[in-house]
């Protein structure tokens, strides 16, 4: 379905300040949220954040291969992103690309900080991430699904990890951006954090925006990051309830 | 792993399969429950989520348009590809597909390649020149066994489900036109597994079954009740287990059929319906 | 130790709340953080998901974790392994799973090490007299090392629970005779003498 209306849209906003599939400036998409969908993990998450369909598993943590991957004092962390051949609009490729070798990187950073990972040394702990259909901002819905796949694995964690973008979109601040936003946008700034702490685990730029502007884009990825944390919590309390 | 468990649960297994019965307590030629997910991604073309029993398999199908290949300039081309994701199982490995993997897809590939199931001349946009490129990918999201049928099925089923653009040539370019129509599919073909225990047959192995099974097989029937694909995975059967083989995995053949048929009921009118709001989107 | 007022206690979880990790459970004048709890500037923390337990007595508040981790192992855990290497005074076991306190198949395989010491009550000469590569064996968690985890095989319950015969591969029957275990092939006929053999070897089901 890639071959028709590749060209920019002539707004991302139209005059009564709706958004193309409209949503309001400051709207989140709809977030689904399951914990523990697959059989064979230790821990999984399903998450459907607007047409963005992400699955999450932790396996660990676990015998660590090749051997000399153990670190002395502490768990390593492994993360992997990968996106499946027929979720984007064009085919992928299959297997790792840049992007993706990148995005494991950021994701394994934004959870390290949440883990107790000094309680099992030289055992490493896998978070596979499994992008089944993106839509623009999968880094921030595979963060949120991670961390409560790793809850759900029994890890011990100092907090959940909530994550969110914001954006400037036709010379506006927008909250979640969807993929033609993040692509003829001016700006993205995806942020994750642990909100009990509101302290930052991951932040990302790309684009153009002043000062101002960036501050208030944080100021409501904070305030967006609190609403994915009680997505989240709900989430576990649904599962894990009697 | 699975090579140091077998010997402690094997007779177990073989033993409650002397009398019939089945660690999941189902019968010996019963499958377990099929679940199928059709237009489960919108970003595909075509697609379809298969649940049996424990086993999660996610099929996409994407379309583009490329050159045929120089043997068969008057048929479009046909490619699968299985990616058994580290998610699924803790046997699984990152890196390129390993020789399960490779086996996997083929093994789908065959049976909807021999069924002629999608008629390939009618994928030409210009011989020699232009024609589609169909892409069967298969996503293993959880392993409980028996990946051959669920993978099948949901590659029949995504296939049923696809639509694509109408394309034309003029002036010696492809143009496109935002009219979508359905592959043109002339076969259902269904694939059964068979696990061998000792002297008896089951259908449908699990993970558990598939790891002390003595042998395995894989039939695939298309709907004029023909074969056309077997596939032996490992171990040996004798010639009366296979004739046995071959009349269980007819019968159960067209129960699948009729799933995927149930499934696909009606899914034409959601996806106009889809097709209309995603258009909006953009 | 400072009481707490009604109104501050119940800004805290009560007793058997369900609570997330990163969810604040009580100060830390009140109560001390005991298992999957944590204290962070003067507060207690639950680091895990699970419901709130109070020791009243110990002053110390804890989490019972709904869904633990099946592939952490503590001392005095039962498990069971196949044994991959053998040398003089020292084998090597692949586990796979545990069978106390829980019945659990592992999803991975760890390693673990059994000293010649710690394989029976009696003076055992040789580790090769004992065990043979392949031999299933149950064993207990007795500690961890930076190698894996040490096992030990002392007692009437532990040590072989399977083998296969080394000349056909058929798997060994237990025969009784007398005092004396011997393992038998009757493929074979061969007989293994000396093997540290559990009690109920050949009935032991990893999980059902």
């Amino acid at each position: 379905m890639s071959y028709l209306l590749k060209e920019k849209p002539k707004k991302l906003i139209n005059e009564n300040g709706l958004r193309l599939d409209g949503r309001k400036r400051l709207e989140l998409r709809p977030i689904k949220l399951k914990v523990g969908t697959l059989k064979n993990a230790n821990g999984s998450a399903y998450i459907e954040w607007g047409r963005n369909k992400i699955i999450v598993a932790v396996y660990g943590p676990r015998e660590i291969h090749p051997k000399h991957m153990a670190l002395p004092t502490e768990a390593r962390l492994r993360c992997r992103y990968s996106m499946a051949a027929f979720s984007t609009p064009e085919r992928k490729r299959p297997g790792p690309d840049r992007r993706s070798i990148e995005l494991s990187k950021v994701i394994k950073e934004a959870l390290k900080p949440a883990l107790f990972l000094e309680r099992f040394p030289k055992t490493a702990i896998d978070v596979f991430i499994e992008v089944l259909e993106s839509e623009g901002g999968t880094r921030v819905a595979s963060i949120t699904a991670a961390s409560i796949a790793l809850a759900d694995a029994g890890i011990p964690m100092r907090d959940l990890v909530a994550a969110c973008a914001a954006g400037k979109v036709d010379g506006q601040i927008v909250l979640d951006l969807n993929s033609a936003e993040d692509m003829y946008g001016e700006a993205d700034l995806p942020i994750a954090m642990m909100p009990r702490k509101k302290e930052i685990t991951l932040i990302q730029m790309d684009g153009k925006m002043s000062i101002d502007e960036f501050n208030e884009s944080l100021k409501i990825c904070i305030d967006a990051c609190d609403k994915i944390y009680e997505v989240q919590r709900k989430a576990l309390i649904e599962k894990f309830k009697v | 792993m699975s090579e140091v468990v077998p010997p402690l649960q094997k007779n177990y297994i073989a033993n409650l399969v002397k009398k019939g019965k089945r660690i999941d307590s189902r019968k010996l030629d019963e499958y377990r429950e099929i679940k199928i997910t059709p237009s489960f991604i919108g970003n595909a073309e075509g697609s379809a989520l298969v649940e049996l029993g424990g086993t999660k398999v996610l099929v996409g199908i994407k379309l583009e348009i490329g050159e045929p290949f120089k043997d068969t300039p008057d048929k479009g081309v046909l490619i699968t590809n299985a990616e058994l994701v580290p998610l699924a199982s803790p046997e699984f490995e990152p890196g390129p597909p390993d020789e399960n993997a490779i086996e996997l897809a083929r093994v789908v590939d065959r049976g909807i390649r021999e069924s002629e199931a999608l008629n390939l001349e009618k994928m030409v946009i210009k011989e020699g020149e232009h024609v589609w490129l169909t892409f069967i990918d298969i996503h293993i999201l959880d392993h409980d066994g028996n990946l051959f049928d669920a993978s099948t099925i949901g590659a029949v089923t995504a296939l049923l489900t696809a639509k694509k653009p109408k394309a034309y040539m003029e002036n010696g370019e492809v143009k496109i036109v935002d009219e979508w129509e359905p592959l043109p599919m002339e076969w259902i073909p269904a694939s059964v597994t068979i696990g061998r225990i000792n002297e008896k047959l089951m259908v449908d192995p699990n993970f558990e079954e598939e790891n002390v099974l003595d042998a395995k097989i894989c039939i695939v029937f298309d709907d004029g009740n023909k074969i056309c694909a077997i596939q032996k995975v490992f171990g040996v059967l004798s010639i009366e287990q296979m004739k046995e083989a071959v009349k269980l995995s007819e019968k159960k053949s067209s129960e699948i059929r009729q799933m995927i048929m149930e499934a696909v009921k009606g899914e034409v009118e959601k996806h106009e319906k889809r097709k209309g709001k995603k258009q909006k989107n953009r | 130790m400072k009481k707490l007022k009604g109104d501050e206690m119940s800004k805290y979880p009560k007793i058997g709340e369900l609570v997330v990790p990163g969810q604040k459970i009580s100060s830390i004048e009140a109560f001390s953080p005991g298992k999957n709890a944590y204290r962070e500037n003067g507060y207690v923390y639950s680091a895990t998901v699970g419901n709130v337990l109070k020791d009243m007595k110990k002053r110390v508040i804890w989490v019972y974790p709904r869904k633990e981790n099946p592939n952490l192992t503590a001392t005095g855990d039962i498990v069971i392994g196949q044994v991959v290497d053998i040398k003089e005074k020292t084998a090597r076991v692949k586990i796979i799973g545990k069978i106390k306190p829980k019945r659990v198949l592992f999803k991975n395989t760890f390693t673990g090490e059994i000293y010649i010491a710690n394989t029976s009550k009696e003076y055992v000469e040789s580790m090769i007299q004992i065990f043979g590569v392949g031999d299933m064996i149950k064993c207990k968690v007795v500690g961890s090392t930076s190698y894996g985890l040490i096992l030990e095989t002392k007692g009437e319950n532990l040590g072989v629970v399977y083998s296969k015969c080394t000349n056909c591969g058929a798997s060994l029957k237990l025969k009784v005779k007398g005092k004396e275990k011997i393992l038998y092939c009757y493929g074979c006929h061969k007989t293994f003498r000396g093997k540290k053999i559990a009690s109920d070897y050949g009935r032991t089901v990893l999980f059902k």
